[in-house]
């Protein structure tokens, strides 16, 4: 059996479809499973070593270029595509798993032929693969308000009938490991806390602990990072190279990052600083605890890829470097956990805890009692909704299997 | 056509000037051409078409960053090349004079730049007086006319319907690929439904 699965969003996307993959091979360990990603990202090859035979490269930004540019001609972009997607049909597949719930997407995978289609697809212009009710929902409501509680990672294995190895990640104290991790740059300027206070929270914790503190750093964030960190401070790496240092950390403290979803695949304990549009109830960490805290700000979370609305940077402003630093000494098994505790000296945060759990999946729980109610809502919410699609998911495998049709919306659904 | 006059800058080059402007930079038209040169992406095929031939700077730019590159060329004043040969002398590998569009439709560099969707560049400054003419090449020459969508969809197979044409021919705005697109998910032959996935495609990679 030859799967071909299609990738086309960002790098954190990607990472966050890994158990997917994962799920993929386990539900037919013998297939040959090829991945569509964009030529962007051909550095994680080595995320998927084991998982996926082979990788196809496409390559957006010379066809994106080729419809706006002014010596491109017309069809020269069509011409290309033509050229790739015949290549592609070289190869039969039996199935086609479209992963990015998109319209881009949803034309390619229309124009690979295959016995069975899983996520959407068009042919003529018209749009098909909505006929689960998972997927429904998801294309409905992932990025809103009426999905809080429902990790991405989860809601498109659900969409695509994928089984994630639930719960099966341990939450592990860290043991003999003595480095820290700290990513501090974002996509986004919004969710970046002042690298001011990261690089006095680096200094606090190299003074009154015995870790090793190093900063993460891509090459083309070095000049930034080096005016505030000293440069023996910065671990400067490419992704393969983060994805080692995370396995000997003790510790990563980030922002909403993709770092953090690979920390999150490693096992390793996060603590997540969820500023500005970061969505910690849908894209938050699928690990089995990572702890995020989150400033209550009334203008947060803010919507994405629109500027900060507010004169200051409220949310930053709000998390001070003693709450980080003591949030981080718990991690570490430093001192005593009392979450409950630490809300109590901290009512400016909201102080949250993920996990994984067999039947409800993944779960975000609120460590602070004083905010507890709300976020249970979330939960007996989030169990009333997948009772409700389980039972219409049971319901439709017994009607009938027409393919239901459906506007979808311009982005599509995406994690970041 | 209005008439090509040269003055000789202070470097010895002949300089030609249309209504009484230079058709590249004066004092130092290489450094001139060098820069647009190197701003420009060579990478899309090594066969390309260039519109406008000004002094021919940018073409000696071109030849000197991208030697490999086959160069066609496309002017509609005949009294530029003499002087380009004698100065220049860089080789190009075609050469075509057009005083109208029409002789440019007709003509077989059209058909190869349509068939082998060559890409094409243009150095503004060339253009000189010439830019309505210039730029009603450029619009057919990369397919954004109807005339040039028309003879692209034809190759094809792709019939567009009398409406959309119509339509169309009422846009003097060069076409693009969402134009494309609406032609392509209005026509009723077979071979516009089985290129549809394609231009639906491309059309969302502008979004």
């Amino acid at each position: 059996m030859r799967i071909l699965g299609i990738s086309l969003l960002r790098l954190g996307d990607l990472v966050l479809q890994k158990p997917l993959i994962e799920g993929l091979r386990q539900k037919y360990p013998q297939s040959e499973i090829h991945l569509l990603v964009n030529k962007q990202f051909s550095q994680v090859d080595f995320l998927f070593a084991g998982l996926v035979d082979k990788f196809i490269y496409f390559d957006r930004e010379t066809l994106q270029k080729s419809c706006g540019q002014k010596e491109y001609n017309i069809l020269w972009g069509f011409q290309q595509l033509r050229y790739f997607v015949e290549e592609i049909n070289q190869t039969s597949y039996d199935s086609v798993y479209n992963f990015t719930h998109n319209r881009l997407t949803a034309h390619l995978a229309g124009l690979i032929p295959a016995n069975r289609r899983v996520g959407i697809y068009s042919q003529d212009g018209v749009f098909h693969g909505l006929n689960n009710p998972w997927i429904q929902f998801f294309n409905s409501y992932f990025g809103r308000k009426e999905a809080t509680g429902f990790h991405y990672t989860e809601l498109l294995a659900r969409a695509l009938e994928i089984p994630l190895k639930q719960g099966a990640i341990k939450w592990r104290r860290p043991t003999g490991r003595n480095l820290i991790l700290i990513q501090p740059l974002t996509s986004d300027i919004k969710k970046n806390w002042d690298l001011n206070k990261y690089k006095t929270l680096g200094d606090t914790l190299r003074s009154n602990t015995a870790f090793e503190v190093k900063v993460l750093s891509a090459a083309f964030e070095k000049d930034r990072l080096a005016k505030v960190f000293p440069e023996e401070n910065l671990l400067i790496c490419n992704l393969q190279e983060a994805t080692q240092a995370l396995a000997g950390a003790a510790l990563l403290i980030t922002g909403d990052t993709s770092i953090k979803h690979l920390a999150a695949l490693q096992d390793i304990p996060i603590l997540e600083l969820a500023l500005g549009s970061s969505q910690p109830l849908q894209i938050g960490a699928y690990s089995n605890s990572s702890i995020i805290l989150q400033s209550r700000v009334a203008c947060g979370p803010c919507p994405h890829s629109e500027k900060c609305s507010q004169p200051k940077h409220q949310c930053g402003d709000l998390l001070s470097v003693s709450a980080v630093y003591e949030a981080a000494r718990v991690l570490l098994n430093m001192d005593r956990p009392s979450w409950d505790q630490f809300s109590q000296n901290h009512p400016e945060l909201n102080v949250l805890k993920t996990e994984i759990r067999n039947i409800m999946g993944w779960t975000v729980q609120c460590l602070s009692l004083a905010q507890k109610n709300k976020f249970d809502e979330v939960i007996q919410a989030k169990t009333m909704i997948v009772e409700e699609l389980n039972r219409r998911s049971e319901l439709s495998k017994g009607v009938s299997n027409e393919q239901r049709t459906r506007k979808l919306s311009d982005s599509g659904a995406e994690a970041s | 056509m209005n008439v090509v006059s040269f003055s000789e800058n202070t470097e010895g080059y002949l300089i030609p000037f249309e209504d009484g402007k230079p058709l590249c930079d004066f004092a130092n038209p290489l450094a001139e051409a060098e820069e647009w040169a190197a701003g420009q992406d060579f990478s899309i095929s090594n066969e390309i078409v260039v519109l406008g031939l000004g002094g021919g700077f940018h073409i000696k730019a071109i030849k000197e960053a991208h030697p490999y590159l086959k160069i066609h060329l496309i002017e509609c004043r005949d009294q530029l090349l003499p002087i380009y040969k004698k100065q220049i002398q860089s080789q190009v590998d075609g050469y075509s004079c057009f005083q109208n569009l029409e002789s440019l439709l007709d003509s077989e560099i059209f058909e190869k730049v349509i068939t082998k969707s060559l890409p094409i560049y243009f150095m503004r400054s060339t253009w000189g007086s010439q830019e309505d003419l210039f730029y009603s090449l450029w619009k057919n020459l990369t397919g954004r006319s109807v005339y040039a969508i028309a003879k692209h969809f034809a190759t094809l197979g792709i019939e567009i319907d009398e409406g959309t044409l119509t339509s169309l021919k009422q846009t003097e705005k060069p076409l693009t690929i969402k134009d494309a697109t609406d032609i392509i998910a209005k026509s009723n032959s077979p071979a516009a439904k089985k290129n549809r996935g394609y231009f639906e495609t491309l059309k969302e990679l502008l979004k």
